[in-house]
C-alpha cells in the first residue's frame, strides 16, 4: 500500500515534471528571447545612464541664468537659488548616482526632474504620451489607409498618368522632412488662411467635455495628422506595391481576370486583402515607434506631446528625465519588439524552428 | 462584419485617448464674455504649476501678474511704483519702515500682514536683504521695522531697488507657519556675528554648516507644499490652466482694481520663437517683447495691421570678450583689435536697430555709464574709431608681421577661434561679422557655433578653454541698474571667468599678499586711480563696499572702475543692445509716441536716457514693468 502511493506520486510528480518541462522545451524559443530582451533592457539603462553624463553643459548655470532671466536678480543670488531648487547634487559620484537610478528602475521608479520633485517621467507619461499617441495613430492609421490604396493601384495599373502622379507625390513627400511639411501647413492653411489653429491641442475657454471638445481637440489636431500623414504614406505605398506585385503573379489573379471579375474588386478582393499580411507587421512596430513622439513636428505645432517634454529635457539638461525617459522608451520598443517575435514564432512553426 | 469590428475599436481606441487627454487644471470661475481680454505668450511648465511662487516651478504669466513685492522697480528706468507698501521710510537710525497697503489682501481674501513680510524675508535666506539687515521686526499688523547693519548699510536709493527686487506677497504665514516658524529656531540657534563683521550672515546669525542644512531641508518640504489656490495678491487670479493656455481673471479686490482695466488675461505657451511669431502674425497675441529680424518684423507688421512695434534701450552691451589665459592677447594686441572693426557694421550684423558704441568693455553699458557717471568723468572714457592702420601699427609693434596677406607671429600663420551661443539671433550675426572682417585683414577665424548658452558658457570659462575670444554681453545689468549689478556681470558673475582673470589663492592669503580670507576667490586685479595720482585699488575691495556710497563717493568710484577698466581693452563693444516690444495699437489706447506710430508701425525712434518718452516707453514694455501695466493703469483698453 505504501510502495502503491509512493508510486503514485512518483508518477505523479513525473507527469508534471514532464508537462512543465515539455511546456518549457517548446517555449524554449520565447524564454531565450525574453532573456535576451533582458540583457538588452539592462544595455539599454547602463548607454542611457552614461551617454547622457558626456552632454554639455553645466545644468545648474543653466537653470541658474534662466531664473536670474526670469526673476531679474543677479546670477550669483539665482545660482544659490538654484542651488536650493535643485533636486540633484553634483557632489554625488556618477557610481553611486547610477546605484541609485537602478534600484529605483527596479522598483518601477523611472526617475524624477533635477528642477522640480512632483515632475516623475510617470507623469510625463501619463499626461503627454496619449497626446502624442492620439496624434500619431491617427497619422499612421490615414496614411496606411492611403498608402495601401495608392500602393495596390500602382502595382496593379503600372503605367499612366496615376502612376506618374503617386510616383512624383512619394518622391517629393519623401525628400521633404515632416517638420518642414509642417511648416509649409502652418504657414498656408494657419497663418494665410487661417483655416486652422496653429498652435496647442484644443481651445482653453471650451469646456472639457462633449461633442464641443472633441471636436475642438480634432480640429486642432488636423495639421499636425496631415503634416504626419503626409510623409508617411509614400512608405507606405512602396511597401504596398512591392508586396502587391508579388501578389499579381498568383494564380488566383489570373483565374479571377479569367473569371471576368471587374477591375475594382480584383485589386479590393484578392489584391489588396492578400498583400496586406506582411504590412500589418510592419504595421505594429510602427505603433511602437509613436511612443517615442516626434519632438520637432510637437514643437512646430507647439503640441504637448511626449517627443517635445522628451526635447525639453534634453534642452536643460534635466539628467534624470532624460534617462527616464530614454529607459522607458527603450522599455517600450524592447517589448514591442518581444511581442512581435513571439507572435510571429507561435503563428509560423518554420520561425520557430529555425529560432530553436 | 471583421470590417464593423475595426471600426468599433478605432472609435472605442479614439474615444479612450481621448479620454486621457484630460485638462490638467479645471476650471474655478466663470469667464464673462464682455470683459476685455488682453492677450500675452509667457511660456509655463507644461508639466503643472505648483500654487505657490516657490514650488520650483515656471509659472509663467502668473509671477509678472499675480505675485508681487512691496515696490516694483521698472527695468533699465528704475522707476519705483509702491504696491503692496504704502511706503517706506528710511530714517536717520539705520532702520526702514516698512508701511504695509491698509486693504492688501491675499487671493484667499486674508490681510496681507506684517507676519508675511517677515516670513517672506525668513524663508528666502538668500536674499541680499537678509545679509544687509538685522532681524526684522513686526511694529504692528501693517508696519515691519528693517534695522540695517550699520557698517554695510546701503544707500537709500539701493535700499529701495533691494526691497524692490523681491517677490514679498508670495509667503502667506498662517499657510506655511510650520516651516517659517522652523526657520527662525534653526536661525535663533546660531552664532551672533560680532559688529563690523561682513561676511554672509543673515540677520546678524553666522551661518553654520549644520544650520544650512537644517535649512535647505526645511527649505524643501516648504517648497513641495501645493496649496489649493495660488497663492498671490496681484491684480489677476489664476482662473484655469491647460498645458498650452492659461486664463487670469481680474482680482476684484485688489487695492488698485479701479486701476486695472482688463478683465482677463489670455496666455498662451508657445516656447518656439516662431511660433510666437505666428500668433502675432495672425492677432492671436496683443503683445510680445523683443526684437525680431528686420524681415521678420516687418512681415509680422504686414500682417498684422493692429501691430506697432517700440523700440528702448536694453541695459546691456554686445562686443567682442578676450581669453586673457592666451599669450596672444597682449595689451597692443588687445588695443589694435579696438581699431579693426568698422562698429558701425558689426552693429548692423547683430542688431540693426543697436545704438553704435566706440567704448571698449569698461564695466557699464553706454547708456548706464553715461546716467550713473559724472558727465566729465563720462566723457574722459577712450572712443575708438575704424583705423585698420593704426591697428596694423599697433600689431607689429607687438612683434605681428603680415606676409601674402596673413598675419603671422613667430613665423606661424595666427589663427584664432571665436566662441558664441548659437541660440542668441544678435550674438550670430556679429560672430558672422567678426570673420568676415578679420578673414579680410588677414587674421584667419574659426567659428565656434555652441548650441545654447549652457553649452557655451561651459566651454568658456573651463580652463584651456577652446575659445580664444568670445561674443557676448560685454556689460549687462540683469537686474536693477545701480552699477554693482553690472560690475558683477562683468567681473565676477560671466564674463570674469570667460575672460580668465587672475584670482587670489589661499597661497595669497598665507603668504601675506592678501590680509582678508574672503579674498581668496576673488579677482585679483588692480587699476589706476581716476584723479592720475598714480595710484592703484584693487577691484575685489572696491565692489563690496558699492551700495553704501554717498552720490559723490559713487561718482569717485565709478570714475576709477570704468575708467580703469577702459585702459585695460579686455573687451570692446559693438553697440548698446536695443530692445522693443509689439504691442496692439488698436487695443490700448494710451500708448507713447503716437505721432511715430502714425508715421511708421516699426517704430525705429529710440528715445534718449533719461528723456520723458524713455520712461514712457519702458512703462509699455511688459517685460520691464511687468504687473505694473495693469495695476497702474498704463494699459487702458480702446473704448
Amino acid at each position: 500500500m505504501k510502495n502503491s502511493s509512493i508510486n503514485k506520486l512518483k508518477r505523479i510528480l513525473t507527469t508534471i515534471v514532464t508537462v512543465v518541462g515539455g511546456f518549457f522545451y517548446k517555449t524554449r524559443f520565447l524564454w531565450k528571447r525574453i532573456g535576451f530582451a533582458l540583457v538588452t533592457l539592462f544595455l539599454a539603462t547602463v548607454f542611457g545612464f552614461f551617454l547622457i553624463k558626456l552632454m554639455p553643459g553645466d545644468p545648474i548655470t543653466m537653470f541658474a541664468k534662466r531664473l536670474s532671466d526670469q526673476r531679474r536678480i543677479p546670477l550669483d543670488d539665482a545660482y544659490r537659488l538654484a542651488t536650493l531648487l535643485l533636486n540633484y547634487d553634483p557632489n554625488i559620484s556618477v557610481w553611486q548616482q547610477f546605484v541609485n537610478y537602478t534600484a529605483g528602475l527596479l522598483k518601477g521608479d523611472f526617475g524624477t526632474s533635477m528642477f522640480r520633485d512632483d515632475v516623475t517621467v510617470s507623469l510625463i507619461v501619463k499626461d503627454f504620451l496619449p497626446w502624442t499617441l492620439f496624434v500619431s495613430s491617427l497619422a499612421l492609421f490615414v496614411s496606411f489607409i492611403v498608402g495601401i490604396f495608392m500602393g495596390g493601384r500602382m502595382a496593379y495599373k503600372r503605367h499612366g498618368v496615376g502612376n506618374l502622379l503617386s510616383n512624383s507625390y512619394i518622391v517629393t513627400s519623401g525628400a521633404v522632412p515632416d517638420y518642414l511639411w509642417g511648416m509649409i501647413l502652418i504657414f498656408i492653411f494657419g497663418v494665410t488662411l487661417r483655416w486652422f489653429p496653429i498652435q496647442g491641442n484644443y481651445d482653453i475657454l471650451l469646456e472639457f467635455k462633449g461633442w464641443p471638445f472633441i471636436l475642438n481637440v480634432l480640429y486642432h489636431a488636423f495639421l499636425p495628422i496631415v503634416a504626419f500623414s503626409i510623409v508617411q504614406i509614400g512608405g507606405w505605398a512602396l511597401a504596398m506595391r512591392g508586396s502587391a506585385i508579388g501578389v499579381l503573379g498568383e494564380d488566383y489573379i489570373y483565374a479571377a481576370k479569367a473569371r471576368g471579375l471587374s477591375e475594382r474588386k480584383i485589386i479590393s478582393r484578392y489584391l489588396r486583402r492578400n498583400s496586406l499580411l506582411p504590412l500589418i507587421t510592419s504595421l505594429a512596430m510602427s505603433f511602437a515607434v509613436l511612443f517615442g513622439g516626434s519632438p520637432l513636428m510637437e514643437a512646430i505645432f507647439n503640441y504637448p506631446g511626449f517627443g517635445s517634454e522628451f526635447s525639453k529635457a534634453i534642452g536643460t539638461r534635466d539628467y534624470f528625465l532624460i534617462q527616464g525617459l530614454m529607459v522607458f522608451m527603450s522599455f517600450v520598443m524592447i517589448i514591442a519588439n518581444l511581442i512581435a517575435d513571439s507572435l510571429y514564432s507561435l503563428i509560423d512553426p518554420r520561425v520557430r524552428r529555425n529560432n530553436s | 462584419m471583421l470590417s464593423k469590428i475595426k471600426k468599433t475599436l478605432f472609435v472605442v481606441t479614439t474615444a479612450l485617448i481621448l479620454a486621457a487627454c484630460g485638462p490638467s487644471t479645471a476650471s474655478s470661475g466663470e469667464i464673462n464674455p464682455d470683459d476685455y481680454v488682453f492677450r500675452i505668450n509667457k511660456t509655463w511648465d507644461r508639466t503643472g504649476i505648483r500654487n505657490h511662487y516657490h514650488g520650483g516651478s515656471n509659472t509663467g504669466p502668473i509671477e509678472w501678474l499675480s505675485v508681487e513685492p512691496l515696490v516694483q522697480y521698472i527695468r533699465s528706468t528704475d522707476e519705483l511704483h509702491y504696491l503692496l507698501a504704502e511706503e517706506i521710510v528710511h530714517n536717520e537710525d539705520h532702520t526702514s519702515t516698512i508701511k504695509i497697503r491698509e486693504n492688501a489682501k491675499w487671493h484667499t481674501g486674508e490681510d496681507f500682514v506684517a507676519d508675511d513680510v517677515l516670513a517672506f524675508f525668513h524663508i528666502n535666506f538668500v536674499s541680499v536683504v537678509n545679509y544687509l539687515a538685522k532681524p526684522l521686526e513686526k511694529i504692528d499688523d501693517k508696519t515691519v521695522k528693517v534695522t540695517w547693519k550699520e557698517w554695510m548699510e546701503p544707500n537709500e536709493h539701493v535700499k529701495n531697488l533691494l526691497l524692490a527686487e523681491t517677490k514679498v506677497g508670495s509667503v502667506q504665514y498662517s499657510v506655511f507657519k510650520t516651516y517659517i516658524d522652523a526657520c527662525q529656531t534653526i536661525l535663533k540657534s546660531q552664532e551672533r556675528a560680532p559688529i563690523g563683521y561682513k561676511d554672509w550672515a543673515p540677520f546678524g546669525y553666522i551661518n553654520s554648516k549644520e544650520s544650512e542644512t537644517l535649512y535647505m531641508q526645511n527649505y524643501n518640504s516648504f517648497k513641495a507644499i501645493n496649496p489649493r489656490t495660488f497663492m498671490a495678491t496681484g491684480p489677476y487670479k489664476v482662473d484655469r490652466v491647460t498645458q498650452n493656455q492659461m486664463v487670469l481673471v481680474k482680482n476684484k479686490d485688489y487695492y488698485f482694481a479701479d486701476n486695472v482695466k482688463f478683465g482677463q488675461i489670455l496666455a498662451y505657451n508657445t516656447p518656439d520663437i516662431n511660433g510666437v511669431y505666428n500668433l502675432l502674425s495672425t492677432d492671436k497675441i496683443d503683445y510680445q517683447d523683443g526684437l525680431a529680424p528686420e524681415a521678420t518684423l516687418n512681415s509680422i507688421l504686414n500682417q498684422n495691421k493692429k501691430l506697432a512695434h517700440l523700440k528702448m534701450f536694453d541695459p546691456g552691451a554686445i562686443g567682442l570678450v578676450f581669453n586673457m589665459e592666451k599669450d596672444i592677447w597682449s595689451d597692443k594686441v588687445r588695443e589694435a583689435f579696438q581699431y579693426i572693426f568698422d562698429r558701425e557694421e558689426m552693429k548692423n550684423s547683430g542688431n540693426k536697430y543697436g545704438i553704435t558704441s566706440h567704448y571698449p568693455l569698461m564695466g557699464m553699458a553706454p547708456s548706464e555709464a553715461e546716467a550713473w557717471m559724472a558727465k566729465p568723468d563720462f566723457e574722459r572714457i577712450t572712443k575708438y574709431n575704424f583705423d585698420q592702420t593704426k591697428a596694423t601699427q599697433l600689431l607689429q609693434a607687438a612683434g605681428w608681421t603680415k606676409v601674402g596677406g596673413k598675419w603671422q607671429v613667430n613665423g606661424n600663420n595666427v589663427k584664432l577661434s571665436l566662441g558664441y551661443d548659437g541660440g542668441h539671433p544678435g550674438m550670430s550675426g556679429v560672430a558672422e561679422g567678426v570673420s568676415s572682417t578679420l578673414n579680410t585683414f588677414g587674421i584667419e577665424l574659426v567659428l565656434k557655433r555652441a548650441a545654447d548658452f549652457g553649452t557655451w558658457f561651459d566651454s568658456a570659462k573651463t580652463e584651456e578653454s577652446v575659445y580664444d575670444f568670445v561674443v557676448n554681453w560685454t556689460d549687462l545689468n540683469m537686474s536693477f541698474s545701480y552699477p554693482t549689478g553690472s560690475f558683477n556681470y562683468v567681473l565676477n558673475d560671466i564674463n570674469g571667468p570667460i575672460m580668465h582673470l587672475p584670482r587670489f589663492t589661499q597661497e595669497d592669503f598665507d603668504n601675506g599678499v592678501i590680509t582678508e580670507e574672503k579674498l581668496v576667490g576673488q579677482t585679483n586685479i588692480s587699476l589706476p586711480k581716476a584723479d592720475g595720482s598714480g595710484d592703484t585699488f584693487l577691484i575685489s575691495e572696491y565692489l563690496p563696499t558699492m551700495y553704501s556710497l554717498t552720490e559723490e563717493e559713487l561718482h569717485a568710484k565709478l570714475a576709477d572702475m570704468v575708467l580703469g577698466l577702459a585702459t585695460k581693452n579686455y573687451g570692446l563693444s559693438f553697440y548698446q543692445n536695443v530692445t522693443g516690444s509689439f504691442i496692439n495699437k488698436d487695443l490700448i489706447a494710451n500708448l507713447p509716441l503716437q505721432e511715430y506710430i502714425e508715421q511708421n508701425r516699426n517704430v525705429t525712434h529710440v528715445p534718449s536716457v533719461g528723456s520723458d518718452e524713455f520712461y514712457a516707453v519702458a512703462r509699455t514694455n511688459f517685460y520691464f514693468s511687468q504687473g505694473i501695466l495693469f495695476s497702474k493703469g498704463y494699459y487702458i483698453p480702446k473704448v
